[in-house]
């Protein structure tokens, strides 16, 4: 959120807000120089139960940065991260158990996800072990063949004796999914949990977590680089650009009336089927020049097709452009 | 005027234990000038056939029958030097992965030098240079690019490389094999749109492999649903996307997601593609189609041309909607 409109958002942020996110910056140096790139740089946000944040960019925009910091695995240089209210990074030293079962994440690669060495019942009964779920060795193997027959694999008895390599990515990517969902975490990270499948696989995954997240009144941030599948689970999106939210908002707000450049052209480029008069519009608005060296001012100038000379020295604020719905340019 | 003729294509995948037929049978003719997409899951043999048109299958596991004409020649009875000459220069490909197909500890310029001078080598290295340059600057890369390597580039970078390494010889046909699946939407259609605009200039046909139909319906004139080792619909793109008649193809159509959850729900489809190593009995599709009814299960379904010109392999074809 930007600062100017902080005093509106802290009325309903405390009621019912399951994250909080203040500023958060990431930096990485460069080996061969000392110069240091900002991966993710102020980025403000906040996600109720239930409700799917969906963050869409290019690679190399932050957004999995963004997703590492959220539950642990990268330190954030600055800003703040509430969880409940509670800060992440006093919790993650306190109780780093707790906090495992408030936050989990979902990768991209569910093939990487896993332990080669260990069977679907030992990585599952591992986590409900280690969270003192279940009484003995029996009612967890029991539990994780339950859940393994929720999320679509039966019998879960069968699933339960398998490596992960005997499964397919689909198949895999569901036990990532339910492994993650074992211990009712109020937070998910998705990062680009389906784009590694199948399109005949992709639409059950994409429901299974949507399911799952309304079941449990699971909070998530979803990351993606399919508008489609964005527009498809989120209920706010938030468009990502070298390391900002350039436009950030309630989904139908963005989706139906994107006021930043390079949402517009996001958006257009993926329109299905040549639909002539989608078409025009897209070859109108979509074009986009080829980047160039950075300048100090919007870090989309030298792409962007509506640029003025003010673009090229002053960096945007991110401004409220309507309910629910703020961009970061100096023309809208 | 068809610039390139199949016949009854099949490619089995033969292993100590076991045959595997990964194209069964595929019968497809794409005209001059015109761009076919072909789309399918993983495992529906799209990629094995582009290699067998491309002649790059493994020779001893991999058994090719049936006729590939192209440009007056069986590619399938071409000598292996009569192909070489015909590769690159007649016939190109773009895979997914540039950087496996570019060498990391080589200069871009140098590697693309080295590829045009298997072909042309009667002239010297300044004029090559200068001919490589103007080939990036063709793909819209600055001519830095020449002195730079691979892991200097960004994807999009590389896989413009790439596209300039297959259109350097003026490639009658182009094969894409998912050449900007790992691209973001932004680069993926102004690449696209560079290669529909080349294409004009030089007269070029393009095969395209993907399993984006988004991509196949920006990019191409025709569109041929893969399945099982088979083409079970095959058409203009407008009528298939907008009215497939194969089952498969609306379910397929069905897995896209557009629109929010409450609006229209997506569905994967169930079960996966059958076992190729086995011989199929009726349709391929059967055990996965709702619609199937006893003489799917029993019989090969027969190619069906619709009113529009569009052909599917569908007992049901003409009419028939996906239940559900």
């Amino acid at each position: 959120m930007p600062v100017s409109t902080s005093t509106a958002m802290e009325n309903n942020v405390m009621e019912n807000t399951v994250v909080e996110v203040t500023d958060l910056v990431k930096s990485y140096r460069q080996r061969d120089n000392r110069k240091s790139v900002r991966a993710v740089d102020g980025v403000s946000f906040t996600v109720k139960p239930g409700e799917v944040l969906g963050v869409i960019g290019e690679s190399g925009c932050g957004k999995s940065t963004l997703g590492k910091m959220l539950v642990g695995l990268e330190k954030p240089d600055a800003g703040a991260i509430r969880y409940a209210g509670k800060p992440v990074n006093e919790w993650l030293r306190s109780d780093p158990l707790s906090f495992r079962r408030f936050t989990q994440i979902i990768f991209q690669n569910p093939f990487d996800t896993f332990d080669p060495r260990y069977s679907i019942g030992t990585i599952l009964t591992g986590v409900l072990k280690l969270h003192r779920i279940g009484r003995d060795h029996h009612e967890r193997r029991e539990l994780a063949a339950t859940r393994l027959e929720q999320a679509g694999l039966a019998p879960g008895e069968r699933f339960l004796e398998r490596y992960p390599h005997e499964l397919s990515g689909g198949q895999l990517q569901r036990v990532s999914i339910l492994r993650s969902m074992l211990l009712d975490p109020k937070f998910l990270v998705a990062d680009e949990p389906v784009s590694m499948l199948d399109a005949s696989i992709q639409a059950d995954i994409l429901n299974l977590l949507a399911d799952l997240s309304e079941q449990h009144q699971t909070a998530m941030l979803f990351i993606s680089h399919d508008i489609g599948s964005i527009r498809y689970l989120a209920d706010q999106i938030a468009v990502m650009y070298q390391g900002r939210f350039i436009e950030y908002g309630d989904a139908d707000a963005v989706w139906t009336n994107p006021r930043h450049p390079y949402t517009r052209a996001l958006i257009l480029s993926s329109l299905r089927a040549g639909d002539k008069t989608e078409r025009n519009a897209l070859d109108r608005a979509g074009k986009i020049a080829q980047p160039a060296a950075n300048s100090s001012g919007c870090p989309f100038y030298a792409r962007c097709i509506y640029r003025s000379d003010a673009c090229q020295v002053m960096h945007p604020e991110l401004a409220e452009v309507g309910p629910n719905h703020w961009v970061r340019c100096l023309n809208v | 005027m068809p610039l390139i003729e199949i016949n009854q294509l099949r490619v089995t995948y033969v292993s100590e234990h076991k045959r595997t037929a990964a194209v069964r049978g595929v019968t497809l003719t794409v005209n001059e000038q015109e761009s076919v997409g072909i789309v399918g899951e993983s495992g529906s043999g799209k990629s094995t056939l582009a290699l067998a048109i491309l002649r790059l299958l493994p020779h001893n596991t991999a058994h090719v029958e049936g006729e590939i004409r192209f440009l007056g020649n069986n590619l399938l009875e071409l000598s292996e030097e009569r192909m070489t000459e015909l590769r690159w220069q007649k016939l190109s490909v773009v895979f997914q992965k540039s950087m496996n197909a570019l060498s990391p500890v080589h200069k871009i310029g140098q590697q693309m030098s080295d590829v045009f001078r298997i072909h042309v080598k009667d002239q010297s290295k300044q004029e090559v240079k200068e001919r490589m340059i103007q080939l990036l600057e063709m793909v819209g890369l600055p001519p830095r690019v020449y002195d730079m390597y691979p892991h200097e580039l960004s994807g999009g970078m590389m896989q413009r490389v790439s596209i300039a390494l297959s259109l350097m010889h003026h490639p009658k046909l182009l094969i894409l094999d998912e050449a900007t699946t790992a691209l973001d939407v932004i680069t993926q259609r102004q690449i696209l749109d560079e290669l529909m605009e080349l294409e004009r200039q030089l007269q070029v046909t393009r095969i395209m492999i993907t399993h984006d139909i988004a991509t196949v319906a920006y990019a191409c004139h025709k569109v041929a649903v893969m399945y099982a080792g088979q083409i079970v619909e095959f058409g203009d793109v407008a009528d298939v996307l907008r009215e497939p008649q194969h089952p498969y193809t609306q379910a397929l159509m069905r897995t896209i997601p557009a629109q929010p959850r409450e609006t229209a729900i997506v569905r994967g489809i169930p079960g996966s593609i059958p076992d190729l190593s086995e011989p199929i009995r009726g349709c391929a599709f059967a055990d996965r189609c709702s619609l199937a009814r006893n003489i799917c299960r029993n019989e090969e379904p027969p190619q069906i041309t619709m009113p529009g010109g569009s052909q599917v392999q569908c007992h049901l074809a003409g009419g028939v909607k996906h239940a559900g």
